[in-house]
């Protein structure tokens, strides 16, 4: 009989223990989910702003002035592009699914390796510490970026 | 002696095996009546980017309402906007008018209407997936660009 009671209360402690860890690890894994998707947002959003405030800096110093950004790229970025020379696009793959994450710039940008309207940084899109040059060419009528 | 062992271990695997079925019925029970779905103890959200950020959303009568704000610093307009999620059949919902400007800071308002499908229960949680395409008019080539965000709420 006491051995009988003792199995009894073992398995009710276990019982007990796995009723509550499966919906805290449950909680837990769903949350760092979410955090981790906008830490994402928040880190590429940074990169972004960062790019294009570079960019009319450099182009409102004139002509030869230049810099370099440096910056650590988040996972799930798939590529970067200028499209138009305004828009600097970040295509990105979350939980979410495949999107953009736009930042529009209000002087001429460009990158050395252009196709028609669409101009690609993608040497910058891996994971990672990441080196991007900006600088004032064409008389200082455009901004070039391209990785360092 | 060899076959009393080996039925003591017969006997032994017939017993536990009633019990673990006894359990995973039980299992099964939990399961199909949703007590096991934890996803209903997470709280209410709307998730989408900072470029485009829920202020405020609720679902009620049918209708699946959110408010955006445009934090991309340009006006854009709003080429499409769809709603939809992983359940079988899928939540369906009648879409807002589409093709509108949105100017810079704005907040707007996206109703959906006469939602039906996916879980779409008073008193349920309900999951949404939302995706939004726009364009930049002061682009020149207007390229389309896709963005998504979740909501996640109990129908009211």
């Amino acid at each position: 009989m006491p051995k009988a009671q003792a199995a009894l209360e073992y398995l009710l402690i276990i019982a007990m223990t796995f009723a509550i860890i499966i919906p805290t690890v449950y909680l837990f894994f769903t949350y760092s989910r979410e955090s981790n998707i906008k830490i994402i947002d928040f880190q590429i959003s940074s990169i972004g702003r960062n790019i294009v405030n570079t960019a009319e800096s450099i182009y409102y110093s004139g002509e030869n002035s230049k810099t370099v950004l440096e910056f650590n790229m988040p996972e799930g970025v798939n590529n970067v592009l200028i499209i138009s020379n305004k828009e600097v696009v970040f295509n990105v793959t979350t939980d979410f699914g495949y999107m953009d994450i736009v930042f529009f710039s209000d002087v001429n940008i460009t990158s050395n390796s252009c196709s028609g309207n669409i101009c690609s940084l993608s040497p910058v899109a891996t994971q990672g510490f990441q080196k991007l040059r900006v600088r004032s060419i064409s008389n200082g009528k455009q901004v070039l970026i391209e990785k360092e | 002696m060899a076959r009393r062992k080996s039925q003591a271990a017969l006997e032994f695997l017939i017993t536990y095996g009633w019990a673990l079925l006894a359990i995973l019925i039980t299992l099964a029970a939990l399961y199909y009546f949703g007590i096991l779905d934890f996803a209903k103890y997470l709280p209410d959200r709307c998730l989408f980017t900072s470029q485009l950020e829920c202020v405020d959303f609720v679902m009620k009568n049918n209708e699946i309402i959110f408010k955006l704000v445009n934090n991309l610093g340009e006006q854009i307009t709003v080429q499409s906007i769809s709603l939809t999620n992983d359940a079988t059949p899928p939540l369906s919902c009648t879409p807002p008018a589409a093709g509108f400007s949105w100017n810079p800071s704005d907040e707007k308002d996206f109703t959906f209407t006469s939602c039906s499908g996916g879980g779409f229960i008073k008193n349920e949680q309900v999951e949404a997936k939302v995706t939004l395409t726009y364009f930049a008019p002061a682009t020149p080539s207007q390229p389309l660009h896709a963005v998504n965000g979740k909501i996640q709420g109990r129908v009211q």
